[in-house]
């Protein structure tokens, strides 16, 4: 099953994204096929140069690692203009899109996930 | 039969507004701050006839309760994924 | 052909959800979806044509809306929070042609979407 999970508020700053990846991670271990869309403010969840304490989770580190396992991980563009995340300061894997990607999710994956702001 | 995931605290009233969304054969989810609702007895006057009602145990925990005190049986991530999986329909 | 539907709770001055939704609604119509906006809670207040948030130097909502005004993207409003936050019919912009729903048809209307997404 195609899974999407689509987060809106900040990391650190509320559970969301730190849900979206234990979410994903239990889809994946259930066998399925999993995309993560980032709107407004989560797309600073795949910023590079995120530096958190080291007693801390580093949440674009876990994103990347899912990336790694093959969740597909989806950034707002515009999102990501309006708050200067570019290709430049973004970890490995995450695919600069848009709504009409988003469009495409909610039209083709099984199940869609909101996390609301 | 929809999939309702709240996960905004019972002080919010979109919370309430989303219990009320549910009609019978719905299941409601609650995570985040939402496993507040878990504790409040009088949550069960909120819920209609026909709505089963999970809470996710870590969130739960989390916040300091055991799953003993739940109004509501518990479920991990891998019973929210089933949860995902059954329900096509999903609100939140 | 899917039915999606964007609710905004959050208040449009204040908050970009009312902004984002209506962005979101206009971006469907690439694919087979037919989006509608519902409006409950604080975001009832975004059909109000004294609302303006380009007062505040934040985006305006018409030009949110001029997105969907093409397509005749059907925005619904629901009634008992319009009433409490004292907005009359006659308060409500006529471009967008808000439709008025009771709170007591919002949960079958809402189950009536494939998705449902909140803001």
């Amino acid at each position: 099953m195609h899974i999407v999970i689509q987060v809106n508020v900040p990391p650190y700053t509320y559970e969301d994204l730190d849900t979206a990846i234990h979410l994903a991670e239990s889809a994946l271990n259930r066998g399925h096929k999993v995309s993560i869309f980032l709107f407004a403010d989560s797309v600073l969840s795949v910023n590079s140069k995120v530096k958190p304490l080291r007693i801390d989770r580093n949440i674009p580190h876990k994103m990347q690692e899912l990336s790694e396992k093959g969740v597909e991980i989806h950034i707002c563009g515009l999102c990501a203009d309006y708050r200067g995340i570019s290709p430049e300061n973004t970890i490995q894997g995450p695919k600069f899109s848009g709504v009409p990607e988003m469009a495409s999710l909610i039209f083709k994956a099984d199940r869609y996930v909101n996390l609301m702001p | 039969m929809a999939l309702i995931i709240i996960k905004k605290s019972p002080k919010e009233n979109i919370s309430n507004r989303m219990i009320e969304i549910a009609s019978p054969g719905d299941i409601i989810l609650f995570v985040q701050d939402g496993v507040l609702y878990a504790i409040e007895e009088k949550t069960k006057d909120l819920i209609k006839n026909g709505v089963s009602v999970f809470v996710l145990k870590e969130d739960l925990e989390a916040r300091g309760y055991s799953e003993n005190i739940s109004l509501f049986p518990c479920v991990n991530y891998d019973g929210w994924v089933e949860l995902i999986e059954k329900n096509e329909k999903i609100i939140s | 052909m899917k039915k999606v539907l964007f609710v905004v709770y959050q208040s449009p001055s204040g908050s970009i959800w009312v902004n984002e939704a209506l962005r979101c609604a206009f971006g469907m119509y690439g694919e087979d979806l037919e989006p509608s906006i519902l409006f409950m809670e604080d975001a009832v207040v975004a059909v109000n044509k004294n609302t303006h948030p380009e007062k505040l130097g934040c985006l305006s909502l018409s030009m949110s809306f001029k997105y969907l005004e093409r397509y005749g993207t059907p925005i619904y409003v629901v009634k008992e929070d319009l009433e409490k936050r004292k907005i009359k019919e006659e308060d409500i912009e006529p471009t967008w042609k808000a439709q008025i729903i009771t709170n007591d048809e919002l949960s079958s209307f809402i189950h009536s979407f494939d998705r449902i997404i909140f803001f």
